[in-house]
């Protein structure tokens, strides 16, 4: 097949399936332009710049949540690999570029521990990765006791600001590349589908000859990676590592909720749960904006969430009932 | 009703003896204390159906599993073709040309039909990427012949109809050649138009050559498909019958009292009506 029409049928079978992300975007542009009204010197990069950290661990659940599991620990594994990366980056400032990609490294060995958990012990994977949530939690607080270490300049630098015009944040870019040259060429290989196979019908997929084990150890890897990624996110945005994980768990599970991945398993991308996040964001800030005290405005968040979720399964009813 | 061409006549007369493409020798499962499938034998010839029946718990179904890969036996041997073979998971009985249709479909529901009939042996291009087009257009060649009517290959398959999911599952089993085929309840959850349509497939299979296992409760659909009945009672055979030779009445028989016709006193069938 040349390269040209598989990005055709690509983009068209996702034109076609994935009516959900659309909406998402075009709630998001609606979002953003009552935004500038409220403050028109808001811009995108200051929300991609926050929402990075995040974005990527919602890219790294959706994985191992289409895949049929869940990654509890996956805010535990952001903050191991941002304490790494900043007190490695402290004491070996020259060599900036192998301890960035050495922590992606210890993101895919972590995620693979906690797979092979999982597989080896057949307990649930909420269980497993419960129990790791705090094994990686401690470790983290073994490499750095208190706040502490240092980013270095280029993760700033490539995070920051925008590219050309103000409606291209770097942020975004970094975001979109990165998520797009693992996921894009994994949805479109043998690993890919039977992700999507084994969360959709597991037995099914085993009977049908493919290797269950090994794809879900591969899935939460690959959460394990996107983990790594969203840890040195927080080494750009803040500068240094904080060995107490943030409230990464609970929002990434969020996003891919409302991003249209099925917390069943096999359904969803990467792209709904990304924009999710944005939109999580910026309902945030127009709170903020219109002087919403901030207790109020977690509620709202929450309520918000619990309508497009109904407003989501209802439309999903009724397309199955047509 | 139905578009599928049909054999020129319906070969249900018994096949030549020749060597059995599958013989399965003192098969033996146990779970705890309970021997599920005991010292059973059973084989089955190039374009035969084999009609396994019995009652709930029987061992009809974990017999399949063992062929099928999805169950490895305790002890007892399995030819093909003569040759002895290990089976330890579905990789393995693909590998002998052993396909197997299940009762409660083993399909992935968020995946479309192209995606599901190659699941596990996946066409790749270039780059190592899938191969939609190949994939699809092979699905459309075979639906073609197996189900004309289907035309709906980029759904998921959740929301297909019982009867088209079926044809999904046949295709898959087709599609690479199979040798041996096993249906466990193939009509079970289908209505009587798409269950006519699963039979005439049957018989067109057979006629391909292909040996099938046929397990059913359904006493109609054995008898009019199988050319033998092998019928099994807490895990042991209590013997195989040419359907020829056989009344439905002597093989409900077997199934609930575990006797061959022969053993069957007068009372004991008639305390059956």
């Amino acid at each position: 097949m040349n390269g040209l029409a598989g990005a055709r049928s690509f983009v068209a079978r996702w034109a076609r399936g994935d009516t959900w992300t659309v909406g998402l975007i075009v709630i998001f542009v609606l979002l953003f332009i009552f935004t500038k009204a409220l403050r028109s010197t808001y811009g995108l990069d200051a929300l991609a710049i926050a929402s990075l950290p995040v974005a990527f661990a919602a890219a790294g659940q959706a994985i191992v949540v289409i895949s049929g599991g869940i990654d509890l620990s996956i805010g535990s594994v952001m903050a191991l690999t941002n304490v790494i990366a900043a007190s490695l980056l402290a004491t070996y400032p020259e060599l900036s570029v192998p301890v960035v990609i050495l922590v992606m490294l210890i993101g895919a060995l972590v995620g693979t521990v906690n797979g092979v958990l999982v597989v080896i012990s057949r307990v649930p994977d909420i269980v497993v990765t419960l129990a790791m949530l705090f094994v990686w939690a401690g470790a983290a607080l073994l490499v750095l006791g208190t706040p502490g270490g240092s980013s270095t300049p280029w993760l700033r630098e490539i995070t920051t600001g925008t590219l050309g015009i103000e409606l291209v944040p770097r942020a975004l870019v970094v975001l979109l590349v990165v998520v797009g040259l693992v996921w894009i060429p994994l949805r479109r290989s043998r690993l890919g589908l039977s992700i999507y196979a084994i969360g959709s019908n597991r037995l099914g997929a085993f009977r049908s000859g493919v290797h269950v084990e090994g794809t879900k150890i591969a899935a939460y890897a690959l959460t394990g990676f996107f983990a790594s990624l969203g840890g040195l996110a927080l080494t750009a945005s803040t500068g240094i590592g904080t060995p107490i994980p943030g409230p990464y768990l609970l929002l990434s599970v969020a996003a891919i909720v409302l991003g249209g991945v099925s917390l069943a398993g096999g359904r969803g991308g990467l792209l709904g749960p990304i924009v999710g996040i944005y939109i999580l964001g910026i309902i945030r800030a127009d709170l903020t904006f219109m002087g919403m005290e901030p207790a109020f405005s977690t509620v709202i968040q929450g309520v918000i969430m619990v309508i497009v979720v109904m407003v989501g399964a209802y439309l999903t009813l009724r397309r199955r009932e047509a | 009703m139905t578009a599928i061409p049909q054999p020129e006549t319906h070969a249900t007369s018994t096949p030549p003896r020749t060597a059995p493409i599958v013989a399965m020798n003192d098969i033996r499962v146990s779970f705890g204390g309970v021997h599920a499938v005991d010292g059973v034998s059973i084989d089955l010839h190039e374009g035969e159906v084999v009609g396994l029946v019995g009652g709930n718990g029987a061992g009809k179904s974990t017999l399949m599993k063992v062929l099928s890969g999805a169950q490895v036996p305790d002890s007892g041997e399995i030819r093909i073709n003569g040759q002895r073979v290990t089976i330890h998971n579905p990789r393995d009985a693909r590998a002998h040309g052993i396909e197997t249709i299940y009762q409660t479909l083993a399909l992935a529901d968020n995946l479309d039909a192209p995606s599901n009939v190659f699941l596990g042996r996946e066409l790749v291009g270039g780059l190592g990427t899938l191969d939609d087009a190949a994939m699809e257009s092979a699905t459309r060649e075979l639906m073609e012949r197996l189900n004309p009517r289907f035309k709906n290959f980029k759904a998921a398959v959740a929301s297909l109809s019982g009867g088209q999911r079926q044809s999904v599952a046949i295709a898959r089993a087709i599609q690479f050649n199979a040798q041996i085929l096993i249906m466990d309840e193939p009509t079970a959850a289908l209505g009587p138009a798409e269950t006519a349509q699963v039979r005439e497939l049957i018989r067109q299979l057979k006629a391909d050559g292909l040996g099938i296992f046929l397990i059913s409760h359904d006493i109609h659909d054995v008898f009019d498909l199988s050319d033998r009945i092998s019928v099994m009672h807490q895990g042991e055979i209590v013997g195989t019958v040419e359907r020829a030779g056989v009344t439905t009445d002597q093989v409900l028989a077997m199934i609930i009292l575990g006797k061959k016709p022969d053993e069957v006193t007068s009372e004991e069938l008639a305390a059956l009506h």
